[in-house]
Protein backbone atom coordinates (compact mmCIF):
# COMPACT_ATOMS: atom_id res chain seq x y z
CA UNK A 1 0.00 0.00 0.00
CA UNK A 2 1.30 3.30 -1.02
CA UNK A 3 1.60 6.14 1.03
CA UNK A 4 -0.50 9.56 0.48
CA UNK A 5 1.47 12.15 -1.65
CA UNK A 6 3.47 14.15 0.80
CA UNK A 7 1.70 17.15 2.12
CA UNK A 8 -0.74 18.40 -0.96
CA UNK A 9 -1.42 21.44 0.82
CA UNK A 10 1.85 23.24 1.89
CA UNK A 11 1.92 26.90 3.36
CA UNK A 12 4.62 29.06 4.99
CA UNK A 13 4.91 32.12 6.84
CA UNK A 14 7.93 34.80 7.46
CA UNK A 15 8.19 35.66 10.88
CA UNK A 16 10.68 38.36 12.53
CA UNK A 17 11.31 36.24 15.26
CA UNK A 18 13.91 33.21 16.10
CA UNK A 19 12.81 29.60 15.90
CA UNK A 20 13.38 29.20 19.94
CA UNK A 21 10.75 32.44 20.36
CA UNK A 22 8.36 30.50 17.99
CA UNK A 23 8.28 27.39 19.50
CA UNK A 24 6.19 28.08 22.22
CA UNK A 25 3.36 29.28 19.68
CA UNK A 26 2.91 25.23 18.37
CA UNK A 27 3.78 23.04 21.95
CA UNK A 28 1.58 26.01 24.23
CA UNK A 29 -1.75 25.05 24.15
CA UNK A 30 -3.13 28.32 24.49
CA UNK A 31 -1.40 29.42 22.44
CA UNK A 32 -1.47 27.35 19.88
CA UNK A 33 -5.71 27.36 20.12
CA UNK A 34 -5.32 31.61 19.38
CA UNK A 35 -3.61 31.64 15.81
CA UNK A 36 -5.71 28.05 14.84
CA UNK A 37 -8.73 29.85 15.63
CA UNK A 38 -9.56 26.70 18.12
CA UNK A 39 -9.60 25.94 22.02
CA UNK A 40 -6.76 23.07 22.02
CA UNK A 41 -6.40 20.52 24.60
CA UNK A 42 -4.26 18.21 23.83
CA UNK A 43 -0.43 17.68 25.14
CA UNK A 44 2.17 18.65 22.35
CA UNK A 45 4.14 15.49 23.34
CA UNK A 46 4.41 12.34 20.97
CA UNK A 47 1.57 10.17 21.78
CA UNK A 48 -0.35 13.22 23.06
CA UNK A 49 -4.22 13.01 22.47
CA UNK A 50 -6.79 15.60 23.52
CA UNK A 51 -9.16 17.86 20.80
CA UNK A 52 -9.52 20.93 18.79
CA UNK A 53 -12.69 22.78 19.11
CA UNK A 54 -13.47 25.22 16.95
CA UNK A 55 -16.16 28.34 16.72
CA UNK A 56 -19.40 27.11 15.33
CA UNK A 57 -19.32 23.64 16.61
CA UNK A 58 -16.59 22.10 14.40
CA UNK A 59 -14.67 19.53 16.70
CA UNK A 60 -11.85 17.53 15.70
CA UNK A 61 -9.64 15.13 17.49
CA UNK A 62 -5.64 14.80 17.08
CA UNK A 63 -2.89 12.67 18.02
CA UNK A 64 0.96 13.69 18.40
CA UNK A 65 2.87 11.57 16.47
CA UNK A 66 6.13 13.13 16.55
CA UNK A 67 7.67 16.26 17.98
CA UNK A 68 11.31 17.35 17.60
CA UNK A 69 12.01 19.82 20.03
CA UNK A 70 12.22 23.48 18.82
CA UNK A 71 12.18 22.64 14.91
CA UNK A 72 8.91 20.20 14.06
CA UNK A 73 5.72 18.58 15.35
CA UNK A 74 3.26 16.66 13.64
CA UNK A 75 0.32 15.40 14.47
CA UNK A 76 -2.76 13.88 12.98
CA UNK A 77 -6.56 15.23 13.47
CA UNK A 78 -9.56 13.96 12.13
CA UNK A 79 -13.67 15.61 12.21
CA UNK A 80 -15.34 14.25 15.35
CA UNK A 81 -18.36 16.25 15.19
CA UNK A 82 -21.10 17.46 13.33
CA UNK A 83 -19.27 14.72 11.43
CA UNK A 84 -16.77 11.80 11.60
CA UNK A 85 -14.39 12.81 8.84
CA UNK A 86 -11.12 10.92 7.63
CA UNK A 87 -7.74 11.87 9.56
CA UNK A 88 -5.29 14.12 7.89
CA UNK A 89 -1.05 14.30 8.93
CA UNK A 90 0.11 17.81 9.29
CA UNK A 91 3.54 18.58 9.94
CA UNK A 92 4.53 22.28 11.02
CA UNK A 93 8.26 22.91 11.13
CA UNK A 94 10.17 25.80 11.80
CA UNK A 95 13.56 26.85 9.92
CA UNK A 96 15.78 29.74 11.66
CA UNK A 97 16.41 32.72 8.66
CA UNK A 98 18.45 35.69 8.62
CA UNK A 99 15.38 37.90 9.83
CA UNK A 100 14.10 35.33 12.27
CA UNK A 101 12.35 32.11 10.95
CA UNK A 102 10.18 30.43 8.42
CA UNK A 103 7.03 28.17 9.42
CA UNK A 104 5.88 25.77 7.07
CA UNK A 105 2.91 23.61 7.14
CA UNK A 106 2.01 20.65 5.41
CA UNK A 107 -1.54 19.15 5.65
CA UNK A 108 -2.43 15.57 3.39
CA UNK A 109 -4.04 12.62 3.55
CA UNK A 110 -2.42 9.84 5.14
CA UNK A 111 -2.96 6.02 4.41
CA UNK A 112 -0.83 5.49 7.17
CA UNK A 113 -3.33 7.58 9.31
CA UNK A 114 -6.50 5.73 8.23
CA UNK A 115 -4.79 2.66 9.30
CA UNK A 116 -4.21 3.21 12.77
CA UNK A 117 -6.88 5.42 13.70
CA UNK B 1 -18.12 16.53 3.71
CA UNK B 2 -17.15 12.60 4.61
CA UNK B 3 -17.54 10.92 1.38
CA UNK B 4 -15.97 13.65 0.05
CA UNK B 5 -12.89 13.37 2.56
CA UNK B 6 -12.74 9.38 1.09
CA UNK B 7 -13.22 10.61 -2.04
CA UNK B 8 -10.08 13.10 -1.95
CA UNK B 9 -7.91 10.14 -0.13
CA UNK B 10 -8.54 7.66 -2.71
CA UNK B 11 -7.43 10.48 -5.33
CA UNK B 12 -4.41 10.88 -3.72
CA UNK B 13 -3.27 7.55 -2.63
CA UNK B 14 -3.96 6.52 -6.55
CA UNK B 15 -1.73 9.77 -7.92
CA UNK B 16 1.08 8.61 -5.08
CA UNK B 17 2.06 5.70 -7.59
CA UNK B 18 4.45 6.85 -10.71
CA UNK B 19 3.24 3.82 -12.99
CA UNK B 20 -0.73 5.21 -12.04
CA UNK B 21 -0.04 8.65 -13.10
CA UNK B 22 1.69 7.33 -16.50
CA UNK B 23 -1.68 5.39 -16.98
CA UNK B 24 -3.70 8.26 -16.53
CA UNK B 25 -1.28 10.29 -18.49
CA UNK B 26 -1.72 7.51 -21.52
CA UNK B 27 -6.05 7.66 -20.87
CA UNK B 28 -5.73 11.48 -21.41
CA UNK B 29 -3.82 10.84 -24.78
CA UNK B 30 -7.70 8.82 -26.00
CA UNK B 31 -10.42 8.26 -25.63
CA UNK B 32 -10.21 4.85 -23.76
CA UNK B 33 -7.80 1.78 -23.98
CA UNK B 34 -7.75 -1.93 -22.94
CA UNK B 35 -5.44 -3.07 -20.16
CA UNK B 36 -2.91 -4.59 -22.63
CA UNK B 37 -2.99 -1.87 -24.39
CA UNK B 38 -1.38 -0.13 -21.71
CA UNK B 39 0.64 -2.42 -20.54
CA UNK B 40 2.75 -2.59 -24.13
CA UNK B 41 3.48 1.37 -23.29
CA UNK B 42 4.69 0.64 -19.97
CA UNK B 43 7.49 -1.09 -18.45
CA UNK B 44 4.90 -3.26 -16.51
CA UNK B 45 2.80 -6.44 -16.94
CA UNK B 46 -0.53 -6.52 -18.13
CA UNK B 47 -1.50 -7.99 -14.33
CA UNK B 48 -0.15 -5.22 -12.78
CA UNK B 49 -1.27 -2.71 -15.29
CA UNK B 50 -5.39 -4.20 -14.34
CA UNK B 51 -4.17 -3.59 -10.59
CA UNK B 52 -3.15 -0.07 -10.92
CA UNK B 53 -6.68 0.69 -12.81
CA UNK B 54 -8.62 -1.26 -10.22
CA UNK B 55 -7.22 1.48 -7.70
CA UNK B 56 -8.00 3.98 -10.10
CA UNK B 57 -11.46 2.97 -10.72
CA UNK B 58 -11.78 2.88 -6.61
CA UNK B 59 -10.91 6.69 -6.50
CA UNK B 60 -13.29 7.29 -9.67
CA UNK B 61 -10.46 8.29 -11.93
CA UNK B 62 -10.96 5.48 -15.04
CA UNK B 63 -14.72 4.17 -15.66
CA UNK B 64 -14.32 0.44 -17.28
CA UNK B 65 -16.46 -0.21 -19.91
CA UNK B 66 -17.08 -3.76 -21.37
CA UNK B 67 -16.90 -3.69 -25.03
CA UNK B 68 -17.43 -7.38 -26.44
CA UNK B 69 -14.70 -9.62 -24.62
CA UNK B 70 -13.08 -6.75 -23.82
CA UNK B 71 -12.50 -4.23 -20.92
CA UNK B 72 -11.68 -0.84 -21.65
CA UNK B 73 -10.85 1.87 -19.86
CA UNK B 74 -11.70 5.84 -19.89
CA UNK B 75 -10.46 8.33 -17.99
CA UNK B 76 -13.11 10.40 -15.63
CA UNK B 77 -11.64 13.55 -14.19
CA UNK B 78 -14.15 14.90 -12.10
CA UNK B 79 -12.64 13.35 -8.56
CA UNK B 80 -9.92 15.54 -9.26
CA UNK B 81 -11.76 18.54 -8.61
CA UNK B 82 -12.81 17.18 -5.13
CA UNK B 83 -8.86 17.03 -4.36
CA UNK B 84 -8.17 20.36 -6.14
CA UNK B 85 -11.04 21.69 -3.78
CA UNK B 86 -9.95 20.18 -0.56
CA UNK B 87 -6.51 21.68 -1.26
CA UNK B 88 -8.02 24.90 -1.89
CA UNK B 89 -9.89 24.71 0.98
CA UNK B 90 -7.21 23.53 3.54
CA UNK B 91 -4.69 25.81 2.31
CA UNK B 92 -7.11 29.34 2.53
CA UNK B 93 -7.67 27.74 6.30
CA UNK B 94 -3.93 28.00 6.97
CA UNK B 95 -3.28 30.87 5.16
CA UNK B 96 -5.36 32.87 7.52
CA UNK B 97 -4.22 30.32 10.59
CA UNK B 98 -0.28 31.53 9.71
CA UNK B 99 -1.62 35.11 9.28
CA UNK B 100 -2.95 34.73 12.64
CA UNK B 101 0.37 33.54 13.89
CA UNK B 102 2.23 36.08 12.30
CA UNK B 103 -0.01 38.87 14.22
CA UNK B 104 0.67 37.20 17.40
CA UNK B 105 4.40 36.62 17.55
CA UNK B 106 4.66 40.35 16.23
CA UNK B 107 2.34 41.34 19.40
CA UNK B 108 4.72 38.98 21.73
CA UNK B 109 7.66 40.56 20.70
CA UNK B 110 6.78 44.17 21.57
Amino acid sequence: MMGGIDGPVEREVELEAPPEDVWDELTDAERLGAWLGAAVDLAVEPGGTGTVSFPGGEMRRARVVDVEEGRRVSFLWWPVAPAVGRPTHVTITIEPTGAGSRVRVREAPSARARAAA
Amino acid sequence: MTARGARVDAVFAALSDPTRRSVLGHLADRESASATELAAGLPVSRQAVVKHLQTLGHAGLVTPTREGREVRYSLTPAPLDDAVGWMADVGAQWDRRLERLRRQVGTRKR
